[in-house]
């Protein structure tokens, strides 16, 4: 019998390193959970999930080549949703924080809530504050703008150059299912750069950067020109940052603020 | 062997005593933990993508977040479709024949001349 009240969810995120992301408040939610689903990008994470929680379940078996992402996405909302509806107090952990870039977190915690049963999630560290952290970047100081890259290019989103520029997803460009290793489309990744082109110059600053998914490794950081970057070979897991250009003056009124 | 390897990173990751260790002495710890030389080169060239292939990760690609362009496609609004020309009435105003003014005619005039 299904007891609704009981059930319950968590949604946490592992870090993008294996174990040393994971807070402390995260680690008692996965080794106290009645179920655990996980989404991690390694067998050595599954490894060290397992050993924290025997009910461990992967959500890997729900991605099939050629199969619509959304769909993969939704199978795994549903798995989540069902164990909380059969009254378990469940916990799904996802690599990185399981609110950035995870369909599947957003919409399982709604579904739950409209069922009336409690869902919340942690923040866990995300590829970006990793990136930070390696590019020595400080979003305070001219601000950071951050978009998906299929979405910044087919909305063509507004955005501002003289403020950081994070681009994510690029290696899947377009793509809406998942292939073995895959790298941005050659032809795609001329049609961002020539997007890219109309606010930046040739010879602009660009990051291809990869945080360190092991503790043992270093992040992959590839500094090249813009106009370079049709030729590079952007893989899913790649995050593209743009330098900011020139700030822009200060208005008038704010310049007064601050002086006195 | 990839059981080895990802015990070894585990109990890497778990421990921090390990972690400092290996940080001062990465081959001794590595030949300790006995891993096969591929693995120990992976381990060593610090590089995740290597490591996780010695691992033997899926190749598949965990993306956990797909732009809405599928859904927001499928939703498509039907294409607008230009309405049809109206034929619109055609501009040609109906030619009014002005009452044409005939100016007298030089004769005629003449003729009344009255001089």
């Amino acid at each position: 019998v299904t007891d609704r009240r009981r059930g319950s969810l968590v949604v946490v995120g592992t870090g993008i390193s294996l174990a040393a992301q994971t807070t402390l408040e995260t680690l008692e939610c996965m080794k106290r959970a009645e179920k655990l689903f996980y989404l991690v990008t390694d067998p050595a994470t599954e490894e060290w999930i397992r050993r924290l929680n025997p009910s461990a379940e992967s959500l890997e078996d729900a991605y099939a080549e050629g199969k619509a992402r959304y769909r993969t996405y939704r199978d795994m909302t549903a798995r989540i949703v069902a164990a909380v509806r059969s009254g378990q107090q469940v916990c799904a952990a996802f690599y990185g924080h399981p609110g950035v870039f995870v369909n599947a977190s957003h919409t399982a915690i709604r579904r739950v809530r409209l069922l009336g049963l409690p869902a919340r999630m942690l923040p866990g560290i995300s590829a970006d504050a990793c990136l930070f952290a390696d590019l020595g970047v400080n979003p305070g100081d001219v601000g950071c703008q951050s978009y998906e890259a299929t979405d910044f290019l087919g909305s063509r989103r507004r955005f501002d150059p003289s403020s950081a520029l994070i681009l994510w997803q690029v290696g899947v460009l377009g793509e809406s299912s998942v292939r073995k290793g895959m790298s941005c489309q050659p032809e795609r990744l001329r049609v961002l750069t020539r997007y890219l082109r109309r606010h930046y110059p040739a010879r602009h600053p660009v990051v291809l950067y990869e945080a360190a998914q092991f503790p043992v490794c270093d992040p992959v950081i590839t500094r090249i020109p813009l106009a370079k970057l049709p030729d590079a070979t952007v893989m899913a897991m790649t995050t593209l940052y743009i330098a900011p250009m020139r700030s822009r003056p200060l208005s008038a009124t704010v310049s007064r603020w601050l002086d006195d | 062997m990839g059981g080895d390897l990802r015990e070894f990173l585990v109990n890497l990751a778990s421990s921090p005593e390990l972690m400092a260790e290996f940080a001062a002495d990465p081959a001794g710890v590595l030949a300790r933990a006995g891993l096969s030389a591929d693995d120990t080169a992976a381990v060593l060239a610090r590089d995740s993508n290597r490591l996780r292939l010695a691992l033997g990760a899926s190749a598949a690609d965990h993306l956990t977040h797909v732009t809405i362009v599928t859904e927001r496609t499928l939703r498509k609004r039907p294409a607008r479709k230009k309405p049809a020309a109206k034929k619109r009435p055609s501009k040609k105003r109906p030619s009014k024949k002005r009452p044409s003014k005939k100016r007298p005619s030089k004769k005629g005039r003449t003729g009344t001349k009255k001089r």
